[in-house]
């Protein structure tokens, strides 16, 4: 009876009249956990022997994404969402701020920013626009501002988009880096950027402070850097949609507690070498993904790959390895070097296509396709994106050379074309094969 | 061995500097038969091995004077100190280059402000004067003058040692020297006659600097790094040869080098010092012994 009651209760609440589109809120952000839960399920249940080191990551991603948390509340510190990879979060933390990296990957606020963004932008700054104008992630809602680097045409008009939910500080990369102006420049800029977070949070930004940031993010880099040489054993320990997927986790926590998580799951791995208790057999194709971004929940093409039957060993993506790559060189430590440095690292390494001159890329590709031995390179470009689009075709050439394969699939956020990308990887990885047996 | 390499860099530079200033209190001996090819002021009697440059900038004092033997051996030993070290002398032994890296590490470890960097702009000037300076080596003395006359060695070696020097022009030369070196590494060594003079021959020289164009990432604390400048060192695309007139071997390149065996310093083709990640982070990032806090 009581029982009963409730129910009756629950229903009065329920029945209190809603505008249109907040129950269209309801539905989208519905999907969007259903999307994510489903993408998670499908990472968890993917080793022969369970990685407990992972399990940090699935939470934080479900966390985020399906129990609706943030990791800026119950804190003080202020959280700014930041885009791409160009923007110091060593600044960020400085300043006592906490960064968060808000690259969408959702089809389901993809569909949304839709119908925001002109048709030929890509899903990504569609994902963000829609999150932005419906609200839909609270790490995104309790940022102070975002900050927005003017890297491509895409984000440089999302910037000025994103200004009518939220502050945001656009932040100006050269697209030129031969010359020495250009990088004091962009020193200039990031000076900028620092008294915007020193007004936002009310906090001095002291060399020892930046000093302190720089090492926590340094731990994390040696760290990544340890992972990376994890990747290069063959047969594998961890699936690439994996080692993606904790990669893409570093935009949601505090560095400190990502790098302690990180470092359990490197001794863990490390143990499976020692253990010989790999994820895949050694003979099968090992593929690089290069291009746009893999950002979860749009995992969709590493998860594809190794269902035909290959192995991701490692991705040339800003929002995987190149993320956390470069390290940052503390030479002196007083302010002015360290910015210096920080504008050295965070612009001329970058191997984004947004800049004019960036053969660099051909050169990092070759590298990683030695170090790696790569069997074959799929290109991942998200629809829209034309910087990657108009690298291609040096790649390709560069890959000729090398007589490495290459595919290109040119996808979207949704998972419409995912039966038609099985068939290409498949056909892919099946003459990758071939031509790997009858070579020897 | 690779991650104490700088260390070792210190303790030769503190060796050279030592032994050529006051050498003869440690030794007891001076070795006259050969001339090192640094700025070692021979107005010093304490050093234990003169430098060539008095004798290179008196070239009308050698010749006809002394007899063809010495003249000869002088040479020789010039020549087979270019050619076997070349400016490993510079990065490596030079006592001027101590003082000037002295100079530098003292800015630094006060916090005084930003290094000075030449940068893109001023790098045409900064050859002009390099090889005006080299001109007045080795034939100012057509005009009766002397490039002993402005040398800013002669400020600093001669007087550390207790030797009496005049100082006239030169002391104005010292104090832009000592300011300069303070803010930007290396200073002197930008404009240097005597070490572009052994730089000219780097294509002889058994040192060479190397980088595997693979592996580099084009980040550019190279480039940062280098006192002398050298731009090429990241750009470069190519060549696997990248030793340049100005390159000192100081080896801050490979220091600062993130990317495993991208940089590296040979000598006879083999391998002096090398980049590694492990080596970067324990002598860049500040993360040596810091390891436990975590």
């Amino acid at each position: 009876m009581k029982l009963k009651n409730n129910q009756v209760e629950n229903r009065a609440n329920v029945e209190e009249p809603k505008s249109r589109a907040e129950k269209r809120r309801e539905i989208v952000l519905k999907n969007m956990v259903m999307n994510a839960n489903k993408m998670l399920r499908k990472l968890g249940a993917q080793n022969h022997f369970p990685l407990y080191g992972m399990t940090y990551f699935l939470n934080l991603l479900k966390k985020t994404y399906s129990d609706m948390e943030d990791i800026g509340r119950g804190t003080d510190c202020m959280t700014f969402g930041l885009f791409c990879v160009m923007i110091p979060e060593e600044l960020i933390y400085a300043a006592g701020g906490i960064p968060v990296k808000l690259c969408g990957g959702s089809h389901v606020s993809a569909a949304i920013g839709d119908e925001v963004m002109p048709r030929d932008a890509c899903p990504l700054v569609k994902a963000v626009m829609g999150c932005a104008s419906m609200e839909l992630l609270p790490v995104g809602n309790n940022c102070h501002s975002f900050i927005v680097p003017s890297t491509c045409d895409c984000k440089r008009k999302m910037a000025g988009e994103l200004e009518s939910f939220k502050e945001v500080y656009p932040l100006h990369v050269p697209s030129t880096r031969e010359l020495d102006e250009q990088k004091e420049y962009f020193l200039e800029e990031l000076y900028g950027l620092l008294r915007h977070l020193e007004k936002a949070t009310g906090n001095k930004v002291s060399s020892e402070k930046l000093l302190n940031s720089t090492h926590e993010i340094a731990k994390a880099q040696k760290e990544v850097y340890r992972l990376y040489t994890i990747q290069k054993n063959n047969p594998p320990v961890m699936h690439g949609s994996q080692v993606i997927t904790v990669l893409n986790t570093y935009a949601f926590d505090h560095v400190k507690r990502w790098t302690s998580a990180l470092a359990l799951l490197n001794d863990e791995l490390e143990e499976r070498i020692k253990n010989q208790q790999f994820a895949a057999k050694a003979k099968m194709p090992r593929i690089m993904i290069v291009g746009s971004p893999v950002i979860f929940p749009n995992i969709k093409i590493p998860i594809l790959i190794e269902e035909s039957g290959g192995i991701v060993a490692i991705d040339e993506t800003c929002a995987g390895f190149r993320w956390l790559y470069d390290p940052v060189v503390v030479r002196e430590s007083n302010l002015e070097e360290l910015m210096r440095s920080l504008a050295n690292r965070y612009m001329l390494p970058c191997t984004c296509p947004t800049f004019v001159n960036n053969e660099q890329r051909i050169f990092k590709l070759q590298q990683m396709i030695e170090e790696f031995q790569i069997d074959g390179l799929v290109y991942h470009m998200l629809r829209g994106c034309l910087a990657y689009d108009s690298e291609y075709a040096m790649v390709e050439q560069a890959m000729e050379q090398l007589g490495i394969p290459i595919v290109k699939v040119e996808t979207d956020y949704n998972e419409e074309d995912i039966e038609q990308l099985r068939i290409r990887f498949e056909a892919f990885i099946e003459l990758i094969k071939h031509s790997k047996y009858s070579r020897v | 061995m690779h991650k104490h390499f700088p260390k070792l860099r210190w303790a030769l530079l503190i060796l050279g500097f030592a032994l050529s200033t006051f050498g003869v209190y440690i030794i007891g001996k001076k070795f006259t038969l050969a001339y090192i090819p640094v700025f070692a002021c021979p107005i010093n009697r304490e050093g234990i091995i003169d430098g060539a440059c008095y004798k290179l900038s008196h070239l009308n004092g050698i010749f006809g004077v002394t007899p063809w033997v010495d003249i000869g051996l002088f040479f020789l030993g010039v020549a087979l100190f270019i050619v076997i070290f070349g400016r490993m002398l510079c990065g490596f032994l030079c006592p001027f280059g101590f003082i000037q890296d002295l100079a530098f590490k003292l800015r630094s470890s006060i916090k005084v402000r930003s290094a000075i960097r030449f940068g893109d702009k001023y790098n045409a000037t900064v050859n002009l004067i390099k090889w005006g300076f080299l001109f007045i080596f080795f034939a100012i003395w057509v005009f009766g003058i002397n490039f002993c006359d402005i040398c800013p060695v002669k400020g600093f070696t001669p007087l550390i040692a207790g030797a009496k020097t005049t100082l006239h022009i030169s002391f104005f030369v010292v104090a832009i020297v000592m300011v300069g070196s303070f803010f930007k590494n290396r200073f002197w060594c930008n404009i240097c006659p005597m070490g572009y003079f052994i730089g000219l021959f780097h294509q002889i020289s058994l040192f060479r600097l190397k980088k595997n164009c693979k592996a580099c990432t084009e980040c550019g604390y190279c480039y940062e790094a280098c006192p002398m400048e050298i731009k090429s060192i990241y750009t470069e695309r190519e060549k696997s040869n990248i030793t340049t007139c100005d390159c000192l071997f100081c080896s801050d390149c490979i220091k600062v080098c993130p990317e495993d065996q991208a940089l590296k310093i040979t000598f006879l083709g083999k391998t002096i010092y090398t980049s590694s990640r492990e080596a970067f982070f324990y002598n860049n990032s500040g993360l040596r012994g810091k390891k436990d806090e975590a």
